[in-house]
């Protein structure tokens, strides 16, 4: 794929955020998704076939966005590895929470996950004007967690046995930053 | 539903008091939001109140409660509803999935009228747990403990009949009455949001508190 065609919205050092939601990569959606150990860490229960994608893609949209999604592109490799997003904004109350999937497993743990991360939250506070970012995860997802930590986040809540994972209910994580401490961070990371 | 989930029982004194007018007395009466012959069909049977399904033949009393200026502040509902908007909430959906929602609408037995809702939001049926929520929409009913009895009753209902798990509740910060409550009812703060809405010109902490069920077995053998 040239980079021209990727249509690149976001730049970053190794990856760069392209429009999500593409009809032309429902499949890859689909097959991260489903992939047994992805949704595993993501918590999809449910299958997703690929006209899922299709169908809520093609809905009428109308208003601001109350979710967003981007598809990571690795630069070196001319490639798109995952996808990441924000889910629930709220824009009275300024804040929203991250979802990421490195589909991809060869690009896992490479921080490529943590720049396209960084780069959506940087979007989020300097173009959407947003005052808290949040992300969620289970305890046993410790690769989100230390994402988490690397951008600067700050676990905030603890919820009790609220996951059933495994055959037992697990505890679930919440992270946050507000824009004054990623003012800060940000000089770290990007 | 679209219909905000915060859970408070009831709201401070000091609204209540410039709330209580004749102005509004006078609304309540009006044809409008007060037909004469509510049915209710009660499901949950308290001693104050009954647990009704919600009546479509309500919508009107609904939505003036949904955008009630005192009331909708601890709703957090932030944008006018229509009659239609609440119309759609409560009319029967096409998906044949399990509804992630439950709605109750209280019955005040004495009086004869129905006075808010309450209910389940967010109910995921596979973790087994849900959100509580609860809106006494006419003032008069603050402060009676009406609140406190529909949520022992939806407590019950969750525990006792829809398996649950786990029950949370978010009451945010300023509303001390609901959340003094809640502690009484035996949930445990989980934690605190901060800064995680804005109301009144300000950003104010979400409280979470919960309820395992093994936790409130211990309370209810």
């Amino acid at each position: 794929m040239e980079h021209e065609e990727v249509r690149t919205f976001i730049s970053g050092k190794n990856v760069d955020l392209l429009p999500g939601d593409n009809l032309e990569h429902v499949n890859l959606y689909a097959k991260w998704d489903n992939d047994q150990e992805t949704r595993h860490y993501a918590r999809n229960i449910f299958p997703t076939p690929p006209e899922d994608y299709k169908k809520g893609i093609e809905e009428e949209k109308k208003g601001t966005p109350q979710e967003m999604n981007f598809e990571i592109y690795h630069k070196g490799d001319k490639k798109i590895i995952g996808y990441v997003g924000f889910n629930h904004i709220n824009w009275s109350d300024r804040n929203a929470n991250i979802g990421m999937v490195i589909g991809e497993p060869e690009y896992r743990s490479k921080d490529l996950g943590t720049e396209a991360a960084a780069l959506i939250i940087d979007y989020g506070f300097n173009e959407l004007n947003m005052f808290k970012i949040g992300c969620g995860m289970y305890v046993l997802n410790t690769a989100s967690m230390k994402v988490a930590e690397k951008l600067g986040m700050q676990r905030e809540i603890v919820y009790k046995e609220q996951a059933w994972v495994d055959g037992k209910y697990v505890d679930e994580y919440e992270y946050r930053i507000f824009l004054d401490e990623w003012k800060e961070k940000r000089k770290e990371l990007l | 539903m679209n219909m905000n989930i915060e859970f408070f029982l009831m709201s401070g004194k000091k609204r209540e008091k410039n709330y209580y007018n004749l102005e509004v007395k006078e609304k309540l009466s009006s044809e409008e939001t007060k037909p004469k012959d509510f049915i209710a069909y009660p499901f949950i049977e308290g001693e104050n109140i009954d647990l009704c399904p919600t009546n479509l033949n309500h919508i009107k009393l609904y939505t003036k409660w949904v955008n009630d200026s005192k009331a909708r502040i601890y709703a957090r509902n932030n944008k006018p509803h229509t009659v239609e908007d609440i119309t759609k909430w409560f009319e029967p959906s096409e998906s044949r999935g399990l509804s992630s929602y439950i709605t109750f609408e209280i019955w005040h037995k004495k009086d004869k009228i129905p006075i808010g809702t309450c209910g389940f939001g967010r109910i995921n049926w596979i973790d087994r747990n849900a959100n509580i929520f609860m809106s006494i929409g006419v003032p008069e009913y603050w402060n009676k403990n009406l609140g406190t009895e529909a949520s022992r009753l939806l407590i019950d209902y969750g525990f006792k009949e829809l398996n649950f798990h786990k029950i949370y509740a978010g009451i945010f910060e300023p509303n001390i009455s609901s959340w003094t409550v809640a502690e009484k009812d035996g949930f445990i703060l989980e934690g605190v949001k901060k800064k995680a809405i804005f109301v009144d010109g300000v950003y104010v902490d979400t409280r979470r508190y919960r309820m395992l069920k093994k936790d409130w077995l211990k309370n209810h053998p």
